[in-house]
This record gives C-alpha cells, sequence and structure tokens, in this order.
C-alpha cells in the first residue's frame, strides 16, 4: 500500500516539474529559488539517513515569508 | 456542453452514479466486460454477465436520460485458463448482434503470459471476422509497458488490423505515444493513486495534441469515481482551452471513435 502511495506522489511530482519546464516563460520560473530549493529538497530521499522529511522540512524553511 | 464516459463499469456502481453524471452532461457511457473483483467459476457466469450489461444496464441508464452501451470480451485477468476463455468466446457472436453491444473489450494482457497472449489473439481475430472494433485494456502498473509493447508489436504485424479501429486504455507517459506514432486511438484513465491525476491528462493533451486521444474515469468497484472525467474538463478549462477544444477530447473524439460501430447513436458536435 506505500509503495502504490509512493509511486503515485512521486509521478505526480515529476509531472509537475515537467509540467513547469513546458509552460511559457520556463526559463525564469525554472530560475525561481522556491523550485531550486525544492530540486535540492528532493536530494533527501536519495539519503539512507532517516528524518527525510523533518530535513527537507528545515531545509524549506527561514527565508522569510515568500519562500 | 455533452460529455461521453467511454470507460465505465455501471455494474459496480449505484443509480447515485447514473443521477451524479447525468447532472453535469454526461449524455452516453460505454461499459467494457471486465473482472468482477472475483475470479467467475463458470463460463454461464460471463453469459449472466454480458446479458447484464447489454440489456439491464441500458434500461437503468435511461432513467437519467444516459444512453448506455457496452462491450463484450473474455478479460485478461480471467485469460489464463485457455480452455475457459474459449467457452466463454464460444456465446460471444450471439452478443455482438444486440444493438448497444459495440465490440469486443476490453481484450488485453494482464501478467502478459503465453495464454493470455493466445486468447487476445484470438479475440482479435473474432473481432476482425465479425467487423468490430477493439478496445484494448493495457496491463496495470510496473507491467504497462511490456504488455503494451507486446500487444502493439502483435497489432502492428498482423496486416489485417486497421488501428483507427482500436483503442488502447489507460495510457500513461511511458506509453501514449508508442499508440499513438502507429496510428492507434489512446485513451487516458483517470484514478485515484494507480493511474492518472486530471494534471497529468492535460499535460498529455498539451503535448500530443487531440488527434485520436479520450478519457475516461474507469469507475469500477475500487477506488475510483466518474466525476473524476468532470474534474478533468474543469482543470483543461482552468488552464484557458477553449469550450471547442475541451468538447473535442471529452464528446466528439469518443463519438468520433464509436461511431465507427454503427450503432452508436449520437451525432458529432
Amino acid at each position: 500500500m506505500f509503495y502504490l502511495h509512493m509511486r503515485s506522489a512521486l509521478i505526480e511530482t515529476a509531472a509537475t516539474f515537467d509540467r513547469i519546464q513546458a509552460a511559457e516563460g520556463a526559463d525564469a520560473v525554472w530560475r525561481d529559488r522556491r523550485l531550486e530549493k525544492l530540486r535540492e529538497a528532493a536530494g533527501f530521499l536519495q539519503s539512507d539517513e532517516p528524518q527525510r522529511a523533518r530535513r527537507i522540512l528545515e531545509s524549506l524553511s527561514g527565508e522569510g515569508p515568500d519562500a | 456542453m455533452k460529455i461521453i464516459e467511454p470507460h465505465v463499469h455501471m455494474i459496480a456502481r449505484t443509480v447515485q452514479d447514473y443521477e451524479r453524471m447525468a447532472r453535469m452532461h454526461t449524455v452516453a457511457i460505454c461499459e467494457p466486460a471486465f473482472w468482477a473483483g472475483y475470479d467467475r467459476t463458470s463460463p454461464q457466469a460471463f453469459h449472466d454477465y454480458f446479458t447484464h450489461i447489454s440489456e439491464f444496464e441500458p434500461t437503468r441508464a435511461a432513467q437519467y436520460l444516459i444512453q448506455h452501451y457496452c462491450w463484450v470480451c473474455i478479460n485478461p485477468k480471467e485469460a489464463e485458463d485457455v480452455g475457459f476463455s474459449r467457452e466463454v468466446i464460444s456465446f460471444i457472436p450471439e452478443f455482438l448482434k444486440k444493438p448497444t453491444v459495440l465490440g469486443l473489450g476490453e481484450i488485453g494482457l494482464h501478467l502478459s503470459t503465453k495464454n493470455e497472449m493466445t486468447i487476445f489473439a484470438e479475440q482479435v481475430e473474432l473481432a476482425l471476422k465479425h467487423d468490430q472494433l477493439i478496445w484494448i485494456h493495457t496491463p496495470h502498473l510496473n507491467d504497462k509497458l511490456r504488455g503494451t509493447k507486446l500487444m502493439l508489436d502483435y497489432l502492428t504485424g498482423h496486416g489485417g488490423v486497421d488501428p483507427d479501429r482500436v483503442m488502447f486504455d489507460h495510457m500513461e507517459e511511458h506509453t501514449l505515444p508508442l499508440v499513438l506514432e502507429h496510428g492507434f486511438w489512446a485513451a487516458m484513465t483517470v484514478y485515484p493513486v494507480t493511474k492518472n491525476s486530471p494534471q497529468r491528462v492535460i499535460d498529455a493533451i498539451e503535448t500530443y495534441g487531440p488527434d485520436r486521444l479520450v478519457v475516461d474515469a474507469s469507475g469500477d468497484w475500487g477506488p475510483s469515481d466518474p466525476a473524476t472525467l468532470h474534474d478533468t474538463i474543469f482543470e483543461m478549462r482552468m488552464r484557458g482551452h477553449s469550450d471547442k477544444a475541451v468538447e473535442r477530447i471529452f464528446y466528439n473524439n469518443p463519438c468520433q471513435f464509436l461511431r465507427q460501430s454503427g450503432k452508436f447513436r449520437l451525432e458529432m458536435m
């Protein structure tokens, strides 16, 4: 059960990146700091270290109300 | 705007779904023959099932001003027993004569075994012999790519199959372009968790264009909802597509494919 939901979430996230990249004005959006942070955060998924959710939340924290 | 739902298993749904679909402007639905959630214990059970979807469901749908059509076949999930499958196939021709039966479907593969492939091929031959449309179920999840390629290879190498009369269902990003580039029709299923989201379906339409592409919700006895088709319409409209473009995907395209049966009674808009 976990597998199907994780698989779905991963594909949906990948499709969202594709959607953004295919959109008009994608070059500017691709350099948006928030998107960069999301791409960086995705790296925690490949780690063997626990507390991935906490580390992703921490990596997305502390850049002000627009971050 | 009128909507055609090309794939829904109403035998597993309540009248509330008919009512909801009618209120959301669904005017016709199609019910392919498939697995019931358990393996049927005799070929006769399929005879009863085909009778149900070709005679009873149209009367239930008509109460909500919806035209109900169906497809008949031995589905791939119950096709491993070749002898059993051939008994079911033996009485399919009598159902093909009924006024709301559109063709053979949803035939296809489940685990892509040799026996499944044998029965798939025999049902393709039956469809060709009786000049019927074909609706294809492609395998779920991680079996989808291999099974789709096997069926594509078979049909493109056959020599007697017109791809314009064949629909491959449950397409996703990795199988959709394969099917379209060989001239077949493609259906994308909107399904929670295990198939497409409304967003991914509209992504595909924007990427590959509207030709030979339809969308269905494939509502059945599991986690599914006929309203996901309408969620997808809303997503397409929210992205700024014209009403005409939406109508093409959700009415005219399925209408164009299904009218080839000679039995589908709705007109193109």
